[in-house]
């Protein structure tokens, strides 16, 4: 099997256990864990603030141009989404915006 | 031979346009980055069909470019994706009585057609269970079509567009600024921040994210404030 198939299938079987695993145990009388219950409410959230460090894992804040690009497209995406709660303007604007820094500017 | 009446068809695409245009861009961001690292429309099928998931997917772009191990696309997954066990958790007691539509249900559960079934506004004479299918339906397939279009359009592009990737980072961005304009309490989604630099600091960029996402998984399964709710 290709890596990227490998990669693929364990992730499809992640998603699915997700997905599936409540109907399995739950469709009784049987009490959820209240681990479980804490986990589905708050690690959305941290899941996303990993996602956004393991995406800027790679920016050089020590040389030039420190980062600069990366923190203006961001602070665009989170300003726009506050104003507009469009979340196609943040994204492609954003994604825009740092496109025209580090292709045209820098 | 459609098994869903004209009128629940009709119906339903006025419900899910809206997922349609999110879909639409959001898809080819995806299959044209699939396509910059190197990927086709055969990978880009089985993961839009299979894993099903926007956020995940474009995660994938990342860990598959880093050449990530199995076990890591597994673990990360199961971080991004915890969202899908609070749905399904709710939506056990609803979905008890779909019969044979159940597994297909449960597989296209996905934030957009949670939203949908959520509000259930299912027109007068329709099955509920056939508008939930048909919503589910029409969503996957927005998404299977508009990321194999955007890995279409991505080789017509015979260049490499420097930074495109950023969208990544402002799809995640967005979905966080999102949860936090709903959250009374912020500390998990600062928690999420915060662990994982101090991983990359300590650990390295290459190192950093599986024991990050255990101490993060331990904190947020032992976090109490909120209980009551």
């Amino acid at each position: 099997m290709s890596y990227a198939l490998k990669i693929i299938l364990a992730m499809t079987l992640a998603t699915e256990l997700l997905r599936f695993l409540p109907f399995l145990i739950f469709s009784g009388d049987r009490p959820i864990p209240l681990s479980l219950v804490r986990l589905g409410k708050t690690l959305p959230a941290a899941a996303m603030g990993m996602l956004v460090i393991y995406c800027l894992k790679d920016v050089a804040w020590t040389v030039m141009p420190f980062g600069i690009p990366e923190l203006i497209g961001c602070a665009f995406t989170v300003i726009s989404y506050r104003l507009t709660k469009n979340n196609l303007i943040s994204i492609f604007g954003g994604t825009l915006l740092y496109l025209v820094i580090v292709n045209f500017i820098l | 031979m459609s098994p869903f009446s004209e009128k629940l068809r009709g119906h339903t695409f006025k419900k899910t346009s809206p997922v349609l245009t999110g879909y639409f861009f959001l898809g080819i961001g995806f299959g044209i980055l699939l396509k910059q690292i190197g990927y086709g429309l055969f990978e880009c099928f089985l993961m839009s069909v299979l894993i099903y998931s926007g956020s995940m997917q474009y995660a994938a772009i990342g860990l598959l470019s880093a050449h990530v191990s199995m076990a890591s696309a597994f673990l990360t997954t199961l971080m991004v994706n915890a969202r899908y066990l609070f749905y399904s958790l709710s939506l056990v007691e609803r979905y008890r009585n779909t019969g044979k539509r159940k597994p297909y249900l449960i597989h296209s559960i996905v934030d957009e057609a949670y939203a949908l079934i959520c509000e259930n506004d299912c027109p007068p004479g329709v099955e509920k269970e056939d508008y939930w299918l048909a919503v589910s339906l029409y969503d996957h397939l927005y998404w299977i079509f508009s990321t194999m279009l955007g890995v279409l359009l991505g080789s017509l592009i015979s260049f490499e567009i420097k930074g495109i990737d950023f969208v990544m980072t402002a799809l995640f961005v967005t979905i966080f600024t999102d949860q936090w304009m709903k959250a009374e309490d912020h500390l998990p989604a600062l928690s999420g921040l915060i662990i994982p630099v101090l991983f990359l600091i300590v650990l390295g960029r290459d190192r950093f994210l599986v024991p990050a996402m255990l101490v993060l998984s331990v904190f947020c399964a032992f976090y109490r404030k909120g209980d009551t709710k």
